[in-house]
């Protein structure tokens, strides 16, 4: 009920922050500010790579920017239509064959720990490395709902926004994704 | 950034159950920062002359929108004037012959 409550006080207050963005261009920022992270974050899990996420994310605000005016406050977050774009601007990423060579998460990879042995964040690497080959084999719908949920924290709701669907379906969607995970993962630690 | 939680991962000595690979999951996922430069980059773009271009160019093409609009609707009429003309020609023609004219006996 509270999460319920502090989610109508954010989706208020983005439409106060919206409303005056649409009069005052320069109210943009406090949008932009409160959003950035949230929508890098999802761009760099579906494309995997640094360079490619801060070129859409900057999309995305600017096409956000300019179509400012077409967002009509009804009932879907403005997080929600900043996520929808950043996945329709990665859907055409993707569409371009030459670029899906690319294999990147190299945040990830340098990320610097201090509990781990070595053998530990070997071990870690190679789950990681097996479940970012896992998570790109699923389908575009399932990678979507899989980073809504573990990388943006939203609830099932949330990503029902985003994805133009219920409460239930994401649900659904999400234990099928991971359950899917689950049996390539299982699989490939079998044959090892 | 969230640190990894290592200590808590999964080994590989057994069967991975489901359990294992949610926690592989929620290890692997985590809220990335973007790179500060590009960040305060970005934010520029948007808050100066790239905002203020873009809305110009916004507004222009709207502009160019209800022009083509009107050419469009315009053409349409036009070219359906023909049609309209032909249509009332063999309405009247049918009308006509339709006109019953009394016949004396």
């Amino acid at each position: 009920m509270v999460g319920k409550e502090r989610g109508e006080r954010i989706h208020h207050e983005d439409g106060v922050l919206v409303q005056r963005a649409k009069e005052d261009r320069e109210a943009f920022d406090a949008l932009y500010r409160k959003y950035l992270r949230k929508v890098y974050t999802y761009v760099y899990y579906r494309v995997g790579s640094v360079e490619d996420a801060e070129d859409i994310t900057e999309s995305v605000f600017l096409h956000a920017l300019i179509h400012l005016n077409r967002y009509q406050d009804r009932g879907i977050p403005f997080s929600a239509w900043l996520l929808r774009i950043a996945h329709n601007l990665v859907a055409n990423w993707h569409r371009n064959a030459s670029r899906r060579s690319i294999v990147g998460l190299d945040i990830v990879e340098s990320l610097t720990d201090e509990g781990p042995t070595p053998e530990e964040t070997l071990e870690e690497e190679e789950d990681f490395r097996e479940l970012r080959r896992e998570l790109r084999s699923l389908p575009d719908e399932r990678q979507q709902a899989i980073i809504l949920r573990f990388a943006e924290g939203l609830k099932h709701r949330e990503i029902g926004d985003v994805m133009g669907k219920s409460a239930g379906a994401v649900k659904v969607l999400v234990h099928r994704s991971l359950l899917s995970l689950h049996r390539s993962l299982s699989e490939k630690g079998g044959r090892q | 950034m969230r640190k990894r939680e290592a200590s808590r991962m999964p080994r590989r000595e057994g069967k991975l159950h489901y359990r294992d690979t949610l926690k592989i999951v929620h290890s692997y996922f985590h809220s990335v920062e973007p790179d500060p430069e590009f960040s305060l980059r970005l934010e520029e773009l948007c808050e100066s002359l790239g905002a203020e271009e873009l809305f110009q160019a916004e507004h222009l093409s709207r502009l160019d929108g209800t022009g083509r609009k009107g050419i469009i609707i315009g053409g349409a009429i036009c070219s359906a004037l023909p049609f309209v003309g032909v249509a009332a020609y063999a309405l009247r023609k049918h009308m006509l012959r339709r006109r019953v004219v009394p016949m004396s006996v």
